[in-house]
């Protein structure tokens, strides 16, 4: 019958010295997992942030007046959260799915300049993380924001 | 009869081993932070472009409630030609009297730009429709031609 013993010359010191590398090393790495994953969630929430303020964008960019922005505002919106400026929120989950949890909040800021002709309007839409990412110090809590106008003419102004 | 095998790991085999698999695991970390890290950047760049998009389209529109106002201003009892001078007062506009139609660019600065084509029509009052509103690149990338020998099929 065979017998198949195992005679691991291992010193003390041998043991000792694994555990310290091991130990060391494993906390770089999970510090490395963790940055690579809170980059990925990062780098993800810039997207699905994007695309849902590009889509407000659109749509405000889409209406014929400044009562139509208002109107559209108010119900796409959770809770208005300031008169003036004129600031409007509403909240996602860490999903992104709206009114689910509050995570992650979108405010659109509407500043509105009456002319003549009509009425300029300075709208900003940014999106932000109500908690900052762990492991990752840099970039904050802000994930996306974007500045535009929109011009709503009294008279004229239709595409022919 | 009994044969008994001796394995040894040997002085340092455990060294060995546990350097082995803590180099895998870096590797494996050092890899998935550098695929994040490679989607992050894309995401930055793709808002970066986004952002500058907006804005320009917000220039745009400014410079269309400029116009907006010298139009709203202008007395309708004046001739073509006073409206198209007063028009052409505003910066960065090209007027093209003869064909009633006036345009602007507004440039960002990502390589791109909207270009605005007003047609200004006189009736009771003189307002404007837009003609077209377009975005387009400002340079266009410059290809070398590369002339490839074809068997034509015959010697």
């Amino acid at each position: 019958m065979n017998k198949i013993s195992l005679n691991s010359k291992v010193s003390l010191l041998e043991i000792i010295l694994s555990v310290i590398i091991f130990a060391a090393a494993g906390i770089i790495m999970l510090n490395c997992f963790g940055i690579a994953r809170f980059t990925q969630i990062r780098a993800n929430d810039k997207t699905a942030a994007g695309a849902i303020i590009q889509s407000d964008f659109e749509i405000i960019k889409s209406l014929k007046s400044p009562a139509e922005m208002h109107e559209f505002l108010n119900d796409s919106y959770d809770e208005k959260i300031s008169d003036n400026p004129i600031m409007f929120t509403k909240y996602f989950d860490e999903n992104w799915v709206q009114g689910r949890g509050k995570d992650y909040t979108v405010t659109v800021t509407v500043e509105e300049e009456n002319l003549n002709s009509g009425s300029l309007v300075s709208i900003n839409i940014s999106a932000q993380r109500t908690k900052p990412y762990p492991f990752i110090k840099k970039g904050g809590q802000d994930i996306y924001s974007v500045d535009s106008k929109k011009f709503f003419p009294l008279t004229g102004g239709a595409y022919e | 009869m009994n044969r008994r095998t001796n394995v040894s790991l040997g002085m340092g085999g455990t060294l060995v081993v546990t350097v082995f698999v803590v180099l895998c695991l870096m590797i494996f970390a050092a890899l998935s932070f550098t695929t994040a890290y490679s989607d992050l950047k894309l995401s930055i760049k793709a808002q970066e472009i986004t952002a500058d998009y907006y804005l320009i389209q917000g220039k745009a529109e400014e410079k269309l409630a400029e116009i907006s106002e010298v139009l709203h201003g202008i007395d309708t009892g004046g001739d073509k030609t006073s409206i198209f001078r007063k028009l052409s007062l505003i910066d960065g506009i090209e007027v093209d009297e003869e064909n009633s139609r006036i345009s602007y660019e507004a440039a960002g600065q990502k390589n791109q730009k909207i270009s605005v084509s007003l047609n200004i029509v006189i009736e009771d009052k003189v307002y404007y429709e837009i003609e077209s509103w377009n975005l387009s690149n400002i340079e266009l990338p410059v290809y070398e031609d590369q002339i490839i020998d074809l068997w034509e099929g015959v010697e």
